[in-house]
């Protein structure tokens, strides 16, 4: 299984290549090199796929790729070691097929960039980062990919080093993220303790057989695990730096924080389903907070105006419902949904790329200035951007979750499993689904179908993008459409194949939920076609508020204020964070830079440079070069040393009194032989 | 009266033999036939010198015992330090037929000079008993004190220094000398093994012992410049020719260190309860002193001066720990250090003119003016920095680690403390020649072919001592420090 | 130990300890040099009194004698006037005095005072080393020994027995000691005074260089 190692080691060399030789590389070759170290990830990644596959029904449900040992502390031994088995090869093929379709798609969308190769190396090196992520077999690797690709987002989302506003949204994704690492940090330990075994395989193997359900200490660790994943997924109340984020160049929005990095609790928690299975508490807890979310973000994405921005807060809304279908025991819903909404977020966001593309280049062109992000600006982008919109079409009625797309299957199975006794959970996540369906809608009407608020000369100019943006678009616009089929709902020969695939990770999580009722023909047809409804509902919504340039929807926020201010406010949170976290932070580190620092650390270092050349100096100075004043400090040296030779069994009188003689003589020799003026 | 003839084992005395039939055939070419005497007698003594370095090696093959009565101690220790001591000698020949011959002096002298401070270090390092610990080194000092002076003639503090180096170096042999009668007091030998024997089974006046210690430790301590026994060593190694100052570093303090250890460390281990925590405080003062007061040091010899004084620390450290650990600490490190500071020194006569002393500043740009130059210099500085994977770097990492074994963690850290202190100013020199802009009168630096071989051989020689080759000394070290005794 | 013994034994090092005072602190050379002799010889008769008459005659004869009478020439020769009183502060001497004055008392009683506990099991090995020494075992230093503790035992009273007054170490017993057991560091000792001969020559060498050039010029 050594070739595993590959997967990760190439676009590692990769991401090392570029940033060792990139400079002196045109851009069509670091293009190539960088996406053809994904490429040829994603061909291991289909390989290890197979090997995995073939294992099904076997008495081994995973493939271990072995490495040399990392530390061993005691009992605590911690190895390379890559877990190949069902969830992480989809997630490699996740990665890697929707990363290389993404590197294809930014050789042309970062044309001409002053910093292409920089920005390459670092993409590699989030996809090798990401796959340690994903295929670590042990907590420790996990954390290693946890933080690695922590550490690209931070780097990538400040990419446009030179806008103010990029790097503090960094700086913010780091800072909020943070804390999630420090709940990641603290679920492991409380594991280790729980366990005394890092490897996952053994973790999932041994939680079951020693702990009953409910059993505090694993319900603590579970919900630490969720606040890591809080962080690393935008759950509330930690998402507010998602939106942010989107400062990044749209392929590291498609890429990191839609379709992969962000996912990632998703699948450190299905990967730890067992424990949350073990801890009702924390299951409720994950499924209230995932829905909470996923209603909060979609009511704000109903007011953005930034492109961008609609699908950050969608990328929320829709983590939301994976989060959901974990806290309800949907495992593989959540990981189905994971994927498809890996295919049509990142379309959705290469399309919008698309449109920023074309817009920036069509304001440059007019010489005019705008914001080429602000819808706005936008409209009736249909006839120019023909391609864009059609896929764009097709990944917004995905997302939406109409039949047959990849969306409506992922999104219904959730919605089927929230159905399950959790009423209030499916009455929201309802909800949610229509307002999806709207807000996607708004997003298409307000940049391809409305009459075009753009200036004329401005219109003229908007051109569709070469193939090379395009491409990745039709790519993903298929998978989008067809992504459904990996996993249909019923009972026959080509349904729930993902479900049945990832079966050996999530039985031993469903085996402690009891017994599971698979849903009847009967549920899944009412369910589809009430959700179906729902879908609808939402699109004439949309149709009746932006069908034409009209003002309705206006007019109604201009009614309902109270509904309107606090969603364009994002509900205050990024204030209440301001005023209550980060202005105490502030003040009390300005504080503690005033008076602590200045005073007792800047006094201490500063101190101690001083003291040291001073007493360098002083020392230096105290060299008379006499041959008499030489033999008088080595006579003193010889008293001190034979005192504390000879007189060490003498009583403590002898010795203080000799002391207190040598110190005096010292003290006398340093006087007398003072360096004098030469006068 | 009955005559026993002394057990002359040949082998043990072969590598001091021939070095002192070396200086005394030099000698006598010399004087016999004075034409072309400095080159000849240049080669014959690096001849001899290497002769004798092969000399070592029956012993380190057949491991002849105690031989002379006891008197010398050729064991694997002894062979690898000569070994040392034979190339630093070496290089300091070479050396010298190129500057101090430029000086003034006379090849054959300073040859025939250093070879016999050579041979005194030798019986230091091989000695068995605490006669040859003496005469060994006063042989070395003699030499030593004329070799100092012999810049006179055109340096006035070359004389300065020799005089200064002779008063104190005699009232240093006095406390030496004193000590010895007062361990022969305490127990009746002078014999090392006989001394170590007699301390073990407990038969040692506890008070003339520590007495006689004590003054052991001030003598030796002068030698290898122990706080506050030090203040000689700037002065001297400013005035002394540089070669002379070089010679010094290295070689006194290699053969008393190894002297310091036969004593204390072998044969007063018995008694390190009443030494032990001493030659602590000597070291942490030493590591201290040397390092800050070589920060303040703009004159590159003086700067030596003062980093070879703490190193004489943390060579105490190794000491202090005492056991095999800390001898294969001291062992390991003298060696080390032995190329390391002597590839400065190479690199600081290099850099000399003929007016003044090189400073600071005259390595300036040296990176442009001489990259090859500049690039030793720094090897030497991060090895004496103590930077991984260099030479310096293991050793460190050896005597701290001897400490932490010994229970000394305060000294462990103070050794980590003063080293770190110490990188200020070896980083220092680095950053001047390779990130300063030359003087606009800076002259650029041509390499003397002796000079280029003297370079050559200390680079080799750290870098054998660094990983990973230096793992090899290591257990070179600790096979040697295992069979001390 | 007799009272006679201990009574010359103190007044030889009364006077030659204030012979050695006498000569630190004398301003004429000359006095210093022969105080110097007066010390030299006080300690010869120590030597006597210790049994070891032939290193007392050296001593006389080496030391008071041949190198004393160098120095007397080169002080004469040189005519050195009056030692000029080093313009010290009176400060500066009483640390100095305090010091080797402490320095004298830690020597003196580091060695002699016995601090509690010091020397537990000692008397035990004393006798034992004087009954092997009663043996007949004795002999030179370095002679062989049956076993460690029999010869730690007589080494142990070979210290306790020292000095005895009377038992004068022969000539023979030097010689055979100086080609035997202390062959070595003899043959070394001649590779020091090598050393000092040819540093000897090599400092003067340019004093003699100049003084041939000078007559050189002056012959031309």
């Amino acid at each position: 299984m050594a070739h595993a190692w590959l997967l990760i080691l190439l676009p590692l060399f990769g991401a090392g290549y570029l940033a060792w030789q990139g400079r002196h590389l045109r851009e069509e070759q670091i293009g190539t090199i960088a996406a053809g170290a994904v490429g040829g990830s994603f061909v291991i990644a289909v390989l290890c796929w197979l090997q995995v596959y073939a294992l099904r029904g076997g008495p081994v449900d995973h493939l271990i790729a072995g490495g040399p040992s990392w530390l061993a502390v005691g009992k605590l031994t911690v190895d390379y070691h890559l877990l190949l088995d069902p969830l992480s090869t989809v997630m490699t093929l996740v990665v890697t097929g929707v990363g290389l379709v993404i590197h294809l798609y930014a050789r042309g969308y970062m044309h001409g960039d002053p910093h292409f190769p920089r920005f390459f190396a670092l993409l590699n090196l989030f996809i090798a980062a990401m796959l340690v992520l994903v295929l670590g077999e042990n907590l420790a690797l996990l954390f290693v990919g946890w933080e690695g690709v922590g550490f690209c987002s931070y780097m990538l989302i400040g990419y446009f080093t030179e806008k103010q506003s990029a790097s503090q949204a960094g700086k913010k994704a780091f800072i909020v993220n943070r804390i999630g690492d420090l709940g990641f940090l603290l679920g492991s330990f409380l594991l280790y303790r729980a366990t005394g075994t890092l490897s996952l395989p053994e973790i999932v193997k041994a939680l079951p057989a020693e702990y009953a359900v409910g059993n505090p200490q694993l319900t603590a660790a579970a919900l630490c695990f969720f606040v890591g994943a809080c962080g690393k997924s935008a759950q509330f109340p930690l998402y507010i730096w998602l939106p942010d984020a989107m400062e990044g160049p749209t392929p590291v929005s498609a890429l990191i924080h839609a379709a992969t990095m962000v996912t990632a609790g998703v699948y450190l928690t299905v990967r730890l389903s067992v424990l949350y299975a073990l801890s009702p508490f924390a299951s409720q807890v994950v499924a209230v907070i995932g829905v909470l979310t996923a209603l909060l973000a979609a009511l704000l994405a109903l007011v953005q105006h930034d492109i961008k921005k609609v699908l950050a807060y969608s990328t929320v809304s829709q983590l939301g419902f994976m989060f959901l279908a974990v806290g309800v025991g949907a495992y593989a819903a959540a990981i189905f949904h994971l994927v498809t909404h890996a295919f049509f977020k990142g379309l959705l966001f290469l399309c919008s790329g698309s449109v920023i593309h074309a817009m920036e280049h069509a304001l440059h062109h007019a010489h005019e200035s705008g914001d080429p992000q602000d819808m706005r600006q936008m409209g009736g982008l249909r006839e120019k951007l023909p391609q864009t919109h059609w896929t764009m079409l097709i990944g917004g009625a995905a997302i939406a979750g109409l039949p047959p797309l990849a969306g409506f299957f992922s999104k219904d199975e959730i919605l089927l499993h929230a159905g399950q006794g959790h009423l209030l959970l499916w009455a929201v996540a309802t909800g949610v689904a229509l307002l999806t369906a709207f807000y996607n809608a708004r997003l298409l009407y307000k940049t391809f179908w409305q009459p075009t608020r753009m200036s004329a000369a401005a219109y003229a100019a908007v051109e569709e993008n070469g193939p090379t943006l395009i491409l990745p678009l039709q790519i993903l616009a298929g998978l989008a459409a067809l992504g459904g089929l990996l996993n249909l709902p019923g009972h026959g020969l080509c349904s729930q194949q993902l479900a049945r695939f990832l079966d050996p990770v999530t039985a031993p999580a469903l085996h402690v939920l009891g017994a599971h009722h698979p849903f009847t023909l009967g549920q899944e047809v009412r369910g589809m076609l009430f959700s179906v409804g729902v879908v609808m509902v939402g699109l004439g919504l949309a149709a009746w508020g932006y069908r034409e340039a009209n003002q309705r929807m206006g007019q109604l926020a201009a009614r309902y204020p109270r509904c309107y201010r606090p969603l364009v406010n994002l509900y205050g949170l990024d204030e209440f964070y301001q005023r209550w976290v980060v202005r105490p932070g502030h003040q009390c580190a300005e504080w503690l830079a005033r008076e602590f620092d200045a005073g007792v650390i800047d006094g201490l270092v500063n101190g101690v440079g001083s003291f040291f050349s001073d007493s360098a100096e002083f020392t230096r100075r105290y060299q008379p070069g006499l041959v008499r004043s030489y033999a008088l400090w080595f006579t003193l040296g010889a008293v001190g040393l034979l005192a504390a030779l000879a007189l060490r069994p003498a009583p403590a009188v002898v010795q203080g009194v000799v002391g207190g003689l040598l110190l005096l003589l010292a003290g006398g020799t340093v006087w007398v032989m003072r360096p004098r003026s030469e006068a | 009266m009955d005559f026993r003839p002394p057990d002359m084992n040949l082998w043990a005395a072969l590598p001091t033999a021939v070095v002192g039939a070396t200086a005394l055939v030099t000698l006598l070419l010399s004087v016999l036939r004075p034409a072309g005497a400095a080159r000849r007698s240049i080669s014959f003594t690096l001849f001899g010198l290497a002769l004798a370095a092969v000399g070592c090696l029956p012993a380190a093959i057949f491991r002849p015992g105690p031989s002379f009565q006891g008197m010398l101690v050729l064991d694997p220790a002894a062979v690898l330090l000569s070994l040392l001591l034979l190339g630093a000698t070496a290089v300091c020949v070479l050396l010298a037929s190129r500057y101090l011959v430029h000086d003034g002096v006379d090849a054959a002298e300073a040859a025939v000079l250093l070879t016999l401070g050579c041979a005194g270090m030798l019986f230091m390092v091989s000695a068995g008993n605490l006669l040859m610990v003496f005469i060994g080194l006063e042989t070395m000092s003699v030499a030593l004190y004329i070799l100092a002076g012999l810049a006179g003639a055109r340096d006035r503090t070359s004389h300065e220094a020799a005089l200064k180096y002779l008063l104190l170096g005699a009232f240093a042999t006095g406390f030496l000398v004193y000590g010895m009668a007062f361990v022969y007091g305490a127990t009746g030998s002078l014999d090392l093994r006989e001394i170590g024997a007699r301390i073990a089974g407990g038969g040692a006046a506890p008070g003339f012992l520590a007495v006689g210690l004590a003054l052991l430790l001030i003598g030796l301590g002068f030698k290898v410049a122990l706080v506050p026994f030090h203040m000689w060593a700037p002065d001297v190694y400013e005035g002394a020719p540089t070669t002379v100052a070089a010679y010094m570093a290295v070689g006194v303090k290699v053969a008393a260190f190894m002297a310091l250890l036969r004593v204390f460390n072998v044969a007063a281990g018995g008694a390190a309860a009443s030494w032990q925590a001493a030659v602590a405080w000597l070291a942490v003062l030493t590591m201290l002193v040397g390092n800050l007061v070589a920060l303040a040091q703009t004159s590159l010899k003086r700067l030596l001066a003062y980093s070879s004084i703490a190193h004489a620390g943390y060579l105490a450290v190794g000491l202090a720990a005492g056991g095999a650990a800390g001898a294969q600490a001291v062992l390991f490190y003298s060696v080390a250090y032995g190329f390391m500071t002597l590839g400065a020194f190479v690199v600081l006569l290099a850099l000399e003119r003929a007016d003044d002393k090189p400073q600071l500043d005259d390595l300036r740009g040296l990176r442009r003016r001489h990259p090859l130059l500049a690039a030793a210099l720094a090897t030497f500085m991060f090895a004496l920095a103590g930077i991984p994977p260099l030479s310096g770097f293991l050793g460190k990492w050896l005597l701290i680690s001897a400490a932490v074994q010994a229970g000394q963690v305060p000294l462990a850290v103070a050794a980590v403390l003063c080293s770190a202190i110490a990188a200020f100013y070896y980083l220092r020199i680095v950053v001047y020649s390779y990130m300063r802009e030359p003087a606009d009168d800076a002259s650029p630096v041509t390499l003397a072919a002796e000079t280029r071989q003297a370079l050559a051989a200390c680079l080799i020689g750290t870098l054998l001592c660094s990983f990973p080759f230096g793992l090899w000394l290591l257990s070179a070290a600790g096979w040697a420090a295992g069979a001390l005794r | 130990m007799t009272t006679g013994f201990a009574i010359c034994f103190l007044v030889l090092a009364a006077v030659a300890l204030a012979a050695a005072a006498k000569m630190i602190f004398s301003h004429h050379p000359v006095h210093s040099a022969l105080y110097l002799v007066l010390n030299l010889c006080a300690s010869a008769l120590i030597y006597v009194l210790l049994g070891a008459p032939f290193i007392a005659i050296v001593q006389v004869a080496v030391y008071a004698g041949a190198i004393m009478v160098l120095f007397l020439f080169i002080i004469m020769y040189l005519n050195l006037g009056l030692a000029q009183d080093v313009a010290d502060a009176r400060s500066r001497r009483a640390t100095a005095l305090a010091t080797a004055g402490l320095l004298a008392v830690l020597l003196l009683a580091g060695g002699v005072v016995r601090w509690s506990g010091d020397l537990a099991g000692r008397p035990q090995q004393v006798a034992a080393g004087q009954q092997a020494l009663a043996a007949g075992q004795a002999g030179l230093p370095g002679a062989p020994a049956a076993t460690p503790d029999a010869q730690a035992a007589l080494q142990a009273a070979r210290a306790a027995a020292q000095p005895q007054p009377g038992q004068a170490v022969t000539v023979e017993q030097i010689g055979v000691a100086l080609f035997s057991r202390y062959a070595l560091p003899f043959e070394v000792a001649s590779l020091l005074i090598l050393v000092a001969m040819i540093g000897a020559l090599v400092i003067a060498r340019p004093q003699l260089q100049r003084e041939s050039a000078l007559r050189k010029e002056v012959s031309s």
